[in-house]
Order: C-alpha cells, then structure tokens, then sequence
C-alpha cells in the first residue's frame, strides 16, 4: 500500500510536470500573440489581465490539446516529467532488469509506444474529467462558505480532490496497476541504477522541452518587465544632475547635522551598524536553542520530536519569506519610528534566517561523537552539550558574522519605511533631489559595506 | 652541534628588515592603538547614551583619549601578550623587571621605532635593543580565553559594543512592553487581508517572478565570462594579471553598492518600473555571481587542465575540455542561488521604485493600510517560499 502510494505519487508529479508545462507553453504562447497584437504593446496589470480570450468551449478544447501532448511527450520518452521523478517506460513482463543488462524502456518498439499511447488516452479521459468534477465540487464548496475563506476552502477543496483522482487513475488504490498498463503492458517505473543512454543534453527530449520553457520565459519577461533597451541607451543623459551629485559627493554633513535632518551621515551610519549587531547578537541567541529543535537528527525519534521539528521548521520558512519592511512599518507604530522599531523587524527576520542555517548546519554533523556519547550513558542534554556543540561553533560564528553583514545592508531598507539610520537620510536626500549629499550617503555606507564585508570574509576564513 | 645556541646574533638581509619593520613596528601597534580606541569609543558612546542622551565618541578632550590609548597599547604590550601580538603570532620569551621596564622606555621612542628596525643589522626595534628583549614568533598556546587579556578585552568589547548598541538605538523596553494595544487595530487588519487584490496581486507577482528571472538570466553570460578574468589560476602574463587585479577590485567595488542604491539610481535613469528593478537587479546578480563564480573557479582540480595541455591543445580547447565540466554544476547551482535572493529582493528592489509587487507593498505600509500590506505579504510569501523550496530540490540534485 504504502509503495504504490509512492508510486502513484512519484507517476502523478510527472504526468503534473509535463501537463504543466505544455499548459504554460500554451498560456504563454497565446498571452504573447495577445501582447504583440494589442495597441499597446505593454503589461499593465491594473487595467486587465492577460487571459486569453476564449470561451468555455476553447477552453475544454485548450485543456483537452495540452493534457493530449503531455501523452504524446510521456509515450516517446522526452518528457521534463519522467526526467525529474526518476521513473521509465519499461515492459511489465521484464520489470526487473536484468543484472548489469540495459534498461528495458530502450528497447521499446514502435508498435508497443503505440499501443500505449492509444492505451494513454484512458489517462487523458481520467485527468480531464478529474479536473473539471473538482473544479465543480471546488466552486460549490467556495459558494457555501461565505467570505475570505470562501475562495480558500473552494480552491483547497478543488485541488485536493484533483490530486486525489489522479493518485487513484495513477494506480494507488489497485497495487500500482493501471489501466492503460494492463491494456498495453507497458508500465512506468522506477529507472534501475544502471547507466542509461547518455545523449547530449540539448539533444534529448527533456533538454528541447526545457530550453523551450527558458526561451518561452526570456520572451515573456521581456514583454512582462517592459524592457526598453533603447530607453537605457537615449536616456543615459538623464540623469545628469544624479551623476554629478554621485560624481563629486558633498561630504561637509559628514559630522556636521544637515539643517533638515536629525543627524549627521556618521551617525546615522553609526545607528545602522548598531543596529545590524544588536538585532545579529539577539537572533543568534534566540535562534541558537531553536536550531536543535529544527534539526532533524536531534528531534528524531517520537511524535512530540517530529512536531516539534514540523513547527519550528514552518516557522523558520514562513518569518524568513516575510520582508522585514513590513516588520519595521508595524514597530514604527508600536515602538514609535526611529532606530528601535528598525532593530526588531531585523531582529525577527534574523532569528528565521540564521535558525534554517544553523538547523541545516546541526543536521550535517558528524554522527560520530554523539554515538559515543549517548554509548557512554550519556543522556540527549548531555550529547549535544559534548558532541554536538564543539562541532558546530565555528560554522555559526561564520554565519552570524555573515548575517551582520547582511542586516547592515537590510537596514537601509529598512529606514527606508521609518527605521532610522542611514536609510532614512538616504531616502530624505533623494527626496528633496540633493544628489551631492547622496553621494556622499553612498559613498560612505559602501565604504563601511566593504570594510566589514574585508573584516567579517577574513575573520570566517580563521574560524572556519 | 645538537640544538641552536641561545644567543646567535644573524644579521637579516634587507627585505626581511622591511617586512619586520612593517609587522613589529606598524601593524603591531596599529592593532593595539586601533583596539583600545575601539573600546574607548564604545565607552564613550556607553556613557555618552545613558548619562547624557547624545551620541559621544570621544568623551573628555581628544589629546587625553590619544594618550591613553597609545600609554595603554605600549604598557598592554610591555606587561603581557597584547591582541596585536595575538594577532601577529609574536611573543616575548624572557621576563625581567629591568628588561621590561627598559623594553616600556624604548617603546617610546616612537618616531625611531621602524627606522631602526631597517638600520639594525638584525631589524631590532630601539626598545628591543635597549632592554635586549625579542619579539619574537611563538608557538600559539592552549590557554582558556578567560586567562588571556585579550580574551578579557574581548569580552569587555562585547559589553560596551551591546551598551553602546543598546543606548545608541534609543531602545525603548518601556513602550514595547505598554504600547502594544494601540497595534491592536492594525493587527486585526493584517489577519483580514484585502481579497479584492487578490487578482492584480497575483499579476503584480508574476511581474515580481520574472524580474527576478530576467535578471538572473541576464547576468549568467555576462558574469560567467567575467569570472574568467577574474580567477587567479588562468590570469598569467602581463595582461592576465592586471586584468585580473581590475576586474577583482571593480567586483568589490560594485559589490559593496546596494541593489537598493542601483534602483534608485535606474528609477531615476530608466524610469520607475519593473525596467528599473530589473536593472538593479541585473547589476548586483552580475558582481555577486562573479565572485561566486570565480572562487569556484579558482578551486579547480589543475590536474585535467595539464594534462589536456599536454596533449597540446590550444588554450580554447583546455577551457573546453580541462575547465568547463569542473564547474557547469557548481555554476548551475549558484545561478539557482542567486535567483532565488533575486525574487527575495525583487520585492525589495520594487520598494524603492523598482515596479512589481514590492512598490504596491511600500505604498500600502507608507499609508498604514496593513489590509492591502497583508494581501500583498501573504502573496510573497508564497511565492519566496516556492522559490526557496524549488531552489533547494534542483541543488540538491545537482550537487
């Protein structure tokens, strides 16, 4: 049960990849004809959404072509889909390959592909009409529950029992058979670890499918960010006044308080470093217990170690994606603006980001010293203090300099939205157009970046 | 002959005066002097913060805090094994009174103290003459941090950089721990995001993804052919080094600017707009991943490389065969990296007027509208996250 769930799985993910891939191929083919046919010529999301301009019936028909080619791509082998799970087209009579033979899906006929793909058009019947029962059962569970939410469950709703059909037509209820298996005898599997042919990548299926995607998105983000090179080349002289002021920086605010600000650029250069260390020093110490219940060796064992593990693992993903200019525009009003606001919203994004790599760094330990440990009566408090610990300081002293660096960078942007320090005379001097004391702001914070970017690269060279 | 005498007297060649000059009589007391002014300025910023409420660098009068320092280094040197001796592997070996009385008194001598270390025949500094000390290279010694100053004046210097941190930032216990209701309202805000931006959220995000992307693909060719200029292993002869040297240092240069500087400066150029974030973006992908890159670069096996310039292939062929396969892995993956940071700080990037999902963002926090700031939150989320996730599964793969 539990293996052909996997299967089902590891046959769904591919079948998922390559339809999803067509689907794009296709969306972002027709999105492109819209954007060059258009007067416009220019992605403006406020006023409308590039859809495609179809109705029901091309829509079917849309969905029909896409999941048809994903077939098409899966029988003769040159599907992203297959590459990426590791699975192969093999006949069911010669599962097993073998010893030191060569794959059997190599030798695979005309007429058996053929056989299968006929037989894979079971699949396609299966997914569409999976798709389009969830998408029914999605819209009425999104009508009855009222509100925000209502979207949430509709769409949850959807893709759960999308996944689900497609787990069962992928043969997770009936022991990893098929349909289209038992019709054509030709089964997916999982690849033997012989060596398979080896063609040039950019000969291969998955390599022409892949450079298409890349070449399909290059085009695409051309048009989506509005990439104007004539633009760049004419305007060069724009900025003329910007590149004096960069040019010839005014450093006579250096110690002085200019009359419109609240603190010279030293100081304000001063308030960021301090910044940046005291929210590094704080989230290394909050992050540092939190790494061990972040890593999977030390929480092994138990329910309570793997939600233990579950949590602090989700916490760490979701504070770390969190942008710390949304953290400083909260304590600016909680705290009051200024430094201390700016601390905490670094300090909150420090603890998530230093807490995954010192958890990634805890799992990578070697297993030695704590077997011994535990085989000399030792108990888990005392293995980790013993074994655990002396392996893993140097590493987190490197990352918590590295992080210093990082935040001290992150602070500009973050007195950018009311946390002081050099951000905030940075974005008054832009504002009022005073390139000459820009520059010198830049000037100065890039000296500053570079030096303890020198000083903290030297020092984890020693300690590392 | 067994073992070396005590007392040898060696007359070092000219070279090595010069380099022992520039070590015992420049970086040593550099490190000390810049040492213990570091400890007083954090001092001074301490007492400054606390007992005044204004930031103090040098607190008392500037001739003062010099003579301290500069007593204090060269007595910190005379009494034990300074941070700058640390530092330099330097130790003094024997340990009279008079010799370091008379070894404190020619310290002193400050302005003689590197010209002697060139004009003695053995590169003595005039104190170590006077007092027949040696600063000589020590073997490192196995000593808790606790019993060393060095360790002690570290920790000092941790205490007064958090005082000093803590005074500096104006941090305010007191109203994190009482003002906290009137965030209240903006909290029930953040947990009822704004669904009717639901769909230009998305849209905006798509712009944000491919930002990140179009910057990413960008910067690959551009930096990947700068890297190998920039790899000390392949830049031989006189044009390689120099070329090497200036490609480095503008790397560096570049580097230490912000992306955040390089929006503003394509806003102002470009216009406001995803073109610009793109730029900004394109700019710093190109200088981080070439010293990515190139470090990579510079850690090749040499092995293939001889051996395929042996067979006497030309110089196109042994980077085609000896170097390419070393690194296209490790590339692949820095590139996956880098676009991962990228859609991170796509969103950042758009704050300052780079376009995208970002610049909505800072507009709805800069109108304390946390409704739409949450929409948008939840929305980056997601995407960093699959981003993240999707980064890590193909590295994996690839290492």
């Amino acid at each position: 049960m539990r293996s052909s769930f996997r299967l089902a799985r590891r046959r769904t993910l591919a079948f998922l990849l390559d339809w999803l891939s067509w689907v794009y191929l296709f969306y972002g083919g027709f999105s492109l004809h819209y954007l060059y046919t258009s007067p416009t010529l220019i992605w403006r999301p406020e006023e409308k959404f590039v859809l495609p301009p179809l109705d029901a019936m091309g829509w079917v028909i849309a969905v029909l072509v896409t999941l048809e080619l994903a077939v098409l791509c899966r029988t003769w082998g040159i599907s992203i889909g297959l590459r990426a799970t590791g699975l192969a087209a093999r006949g069911r009579l010669d599962a097993e390959p073998e010893a030191g033979g060569r794959d059997q899906g190599a030798r695979l006929g005309f007429s058996q592909r053929a056989l299968w793909f006929l037989a894979g058009q079971l699949d396609l019947v299966a997914w569409g009409g999976a798709l389009g029962l969830s998408l029914w059962a999605g819209a009425t569970v999104g009508q009855q529950v009222t509100g925000v939410w209502g979207g949430v469950a509709g769409v949850a709703a959807a893709g759960g029992l999308f996944y689900l059909l497609a787990l069962v037509s992928s043969g997770w209820l009936s022991r990893g058979r098929t349909l289209p298996e038992a019709l054509s005898g030709i089964a997916l599997l999982p690849k033997g670890k012989e060596a398979s042919r080896r063609r040039t990548w950019y000969l291969s299926g998955y390599g022409v499918m892949g450079l298409a995607l890349l070449g399909l998105s290059a085009v695409l983000g051309w048009q989506v960010t509005d990439i104007q090179l004539g633009v760049l080349i004419r305007d060069v002289g724009k900025p003329i006044r910007l590149w004096r002021g960069l040019a010839n920086p005014d450093f006579s605010y250096l110690l002085v308080t200019h009359p419109l600000e609240v603190e010279s650029i030293l100081a304000a250069l001063v308030k960021s470093l301090f910044m940046a260390l005291l929210a590094t020093v704080l989230g290394a110490m909050v992050s540092f217990p939190l790494a061990f219940l972040g890593a999977r060796n030390i929480t092994a064992g138990g329910r309570a170690g793997r939600i233990m593990y579950a949590v602090t693992r989700g916490f760490f993903n979701v504070f770390r994606s969190i942008e710390s200019i949304f953290w400083a525009s909260i304590f600016a009003i909680w705290v009051g603006f200024g430094p201390f606001a700016g601390t905490i919203a670094l300090f909150l994004h420090t603890i998530a980001a230093l807490g995954k790599l010192y958890s990634e760094q805890v799992e990578h330990i070697d297993p030695g010293p704590v077997e011994a440990a535990i085989a000399a009566g030792g108990n888990r408090l005392q293995a980790i203090r013993q074994a655990v610990i002396p392996q893993i300081i140097p590493p987190f002293l490197a990352f918590t300099l590295y992080r210093w660096d990082i935040n001290l960078r992150m602070a500009t942007v973050v007195g950018f939205v009311g946390g002081g320090g050099i951000g905030l005379l940075l974005r008054n001097f832009k504002e009022g157009l005073e390139w000459t004391q820009v520059g010198a702001v830049v000037v100065c914070f890039a000296v500053t970046v570079w030096l303890l970017d020198f000083v903290s690269g030297w020092v984890r060279e020693r300690i590392v | 002959m067994t073992g070396r005498p005590p007392q040898v007297i060696r007359d070092l060649p000219f070279v090595d005066r010069l380099q022992r000059a520039f070590r015992v009589g420049l970086l040593l007391p550099l490190a000390d002097i810049s040492a213990l002014a570091l400890l007083w300025i954090l001092g001074s910023l301490c007492i400054g913060s606390f007992r005044y409420g204004e930031m103090t660098y040098v607190l008392g009068p500037w001739w003062a805090a010099l003579i301290v320092v500069v007593e204090g280094a060269v007595l910190w040197e005379t009494l034990g094994r300074s941070f700058g001796m640390r530092l330099l592997g330097l130790g003094v070996a024997s340990s009279s009174s008079p010799g370091r009385l008379r070894f404190w008194l020619g310290r002193h001598l400050v302005v003689l103290d590197a010209v002697t270390a060139v004009a003695d025949r053995r590169g003595r500094l005039p104190c170590e003459i006077v007092s027949g000390l040696e600063l000589s290279e020590v073997r490192p010694e196995q000593r808790s941090w606790y019993l060393t100053s060095t360790g002690w004046a570290a920790a000092l210097l941790s205490v007064l950089a958090l005082g000093a941190a803590v005074g500096v930032l104006e941090v305010n216990l007191d109203a994190l721990f009482t003002r906290a209701p009137q965030t209240v309202k903006y909290w029930m805000q953040v947990l009822n995001p704004n669904t009717d931006l639901l769909v230009l959220g998305v849209q905006l995000l798509i712009e944000t993804f491919f930002m990140a992307l179009m910057a990413t693909l960008f910067a690959v060719p551009v930096a990947a052919l700068l890297s190998f200029a920039a790899a000390r292993n392949l830049t031989r002869g006189w044009i390689g080094r120099p070329l090497y040297s200036v490609v480095r240092l503008a790397g560096s240069v570049t580097r230490s600017v912000d992306a955040v500087i390089w929006a503003i400066i394509f806003g102002v150029w470009v216009g406001m707009g995803s073109f610009a974030g793109v730029l900004a973006l394109w700019v710093h992908s190109i200088v981080d991943l070439l010293k990515l890159y190139a470090d990579q670069l510079e850690s090749i096996d040499p092995g293939p490389v001889e051996a395929i310039t042996a067979t006497g292939a030309s110089r196109m062929q042994v980077i085609r065969y000896g170097v390419v396969p070393q690194i296209i892995n490790p590339y692949l993956s820095f590139t996956l990296y880098r676009w991962d940071i990228n859609v991170r700080m796509a969103t950042v990037v758009g704050l300052v007027g780079g376009g995208g999902i970002g610049f909505r963002l800072g507009g709805a926090l800069s109108e304390f509208s946390f409704a739409n700031a949450s929409m948008y939150m939840i929305l980056i989320v997601i995407l960093v996250w699959a981003i993240d996730y999707l980064s890590a599964r193909l590295r994996a793969k690839l290492a």
